[in-house]
């Protein structure tokens, strides 16, 4: 008897692991909870505003020389942009003389990244807007080269974005060029692949792949990559195509997010 | 054990990993100064203090860190216990020795935390180990001896429970 009543203090350290593994479990169950998700959001606000005061710090330093280069670049965009505005109303006469369509545009929304969390295989940034901006989860995100990630989670004020090489995150693909279809997803080592697509389909090394529009999330056409390799290994049911990222995601400060379509 | 000590340092050295860790990236790959505290807690204070900090301090930073909340919280506190299973006068000897200990404890969280985030993915054992696993924990365990050789009084495990 006396021996049963110490049992609990000789495991005394199991019992707590058991209890704090419990607890972490359940918690990696509830993650989509409602009352988890506001405090995340809760949270996040208060990281978010400290991520931008870090941030304000170290671009300080840079800010003068930026700013000159702007001053730079203002003027010959200034230039730029006046020459586009006279091409951009002769595109508009030529589409009228030849009664074509205007290509969809999409509605987007510029935000700033101020933190990255990269551990392991979780990639993901942080914007500085959110849900006062009219974003929701699941938005697409851009940058000028292509496709970055999705929102993954949206706060009051700031956002997280899943990157496009985080190892969970997928997205429907097509090689422009011969209209292959596949999924690109992540690889272990940082490397995108475009995976599911038949042996000995027409891809070869310099194709461009974009979103095949096949997705709740991804409108059609945006950039994602260029192939960089095809195998065909043996006894494989899919082709091997490595793909290199059009989007610089360890080096991307500004991007945008796509509202919807117009 | 001095539970508002800990946690001021706590909250340094997360501003440490949140600020200045980043810069230390190589090819991706960066220490985790928190679990080297953790470890150091763990031994320090002993195993169950060590499992409760581990799994406190985890969670806020998966509160923080924006991945899943309770994936830092699992693997830390579980390391924690682990840490404790190592002899603590090892710890305190030879540096090598405590670049050992921290690289094994480095392994188990990383190989843990992979493994769980890419649950599913298809991402095979020898990628998480390889890939990440021993890179962080090698990176960890430098970080850890550098702290070491410079506060020695750190591995003074006299009055440790």
């Amino acid at each position: 008897m006396r021996k049963l009543k110490f049992f609990p203090y000789a495991f005394r350290e199991y019992l707590v692991l058991v209890v704090v593994i419990s607890l972490s479990v359940g918690m990696l169950n509830l993650n989509s909870n409602s009352q988890i998700c506001w405090l995340q959001s809760c949270v996040l606000s208060i990281f978010g505003t400290f991520q931008q005061v870090v941030c304000w710090f170290s671009e300080y330093s840079d800010l003068k020389k930026e700013n000159e280069q702007l001053r730079q670049e203002n003027i010959r965009l200034a230039y730029e942009n006046s020459m586009l505005k006279k091409a951009y109303l002769e595109n508009i006469r030529l589409r009228r003389m030849l009664k074509l369509q205007q290509k969809s545009k999409y509605k987007l929304l510029p935000a700033s990244v101020i933190g990255r969390n990269y551990k392991g295989f979780s990639h993901a940034v942080l914007l500085d807007i959110g849900r006062q901006n009219q974003v929701k989860k699941d938005l697409p995100v851009i940058c000028s080269s292509g496709v970055v990630g999705k929102l993954a989670f949206v706060g009051e004020r700031f956002s997280v974005v899943q990157l496009i090489d985080d190892i969970n995150f997928r997205i429907s693909g097509l090689v422009q060029r011969s209209r292959v279809v596949g999924v690109v997803e992540p690889g272990p080592g940082n490397e995108c692949y475009l995976d599911y697509v038949p042996l000995h389909s027409d891809v070869r090394t310099g194709d461009l792949v974009v979103t095949s529009g096949y997705s709740k999330i991804f409108p059609k056409g945006l950039e994602i990559g260029v192939v960089t390799e095809v195998h065909n290994p043996e006894n494989a049911l899919f082709e091997k195509i490595k793909l290199q990222l059009s989007a610089n995601l360890g080096k991307i400060e500004e991007v945008f997010i796509i509202l919807q379509n117009q | 054990m001095n539970i508002l000590k800990y946690g001021l340092i706590f909250i340094g050295l997360y501003l440490l990993q949140l600020t200045f860790i980043p810069l230390l990236v190589v090819y991706g790959i960066k220490p985790d100064i928190i679990l080297i505290y953790v470890v150091y807690l763990s031994f320090k204070e002993g195993r169950i203090w060590g499992t409760v900090s581990g799994f406190l301090m985890g969670l806020i930073e998966d509160f923080f860190g924006f991945g899943f909340i309770g994936l830092n919280a699992l693997t830390k506190s579980f390391t924690a216990f682990i840490a404790h299973t190592f002899p603590r006068q090892i710890l305190g000897k030879h540096l090598l020795q405590t670049g050992i200990v921290l690289f094994c404890c480095g392994c188990i969280h990383d190989f843990l935390f992979n493994l769980i985030y890419s649950f599913g993915a298809g991402v095979s054992v020898v990628d998480i180990v390889f890939k990440y696993a021993i890179p962080t924990a090698l990176y960890t365990s430098l970080l850890g001896v550098l702290i070491c050789a410079i506060f020695p009084k750190i591995l003074d495990f006299a009055d440790a429970v």
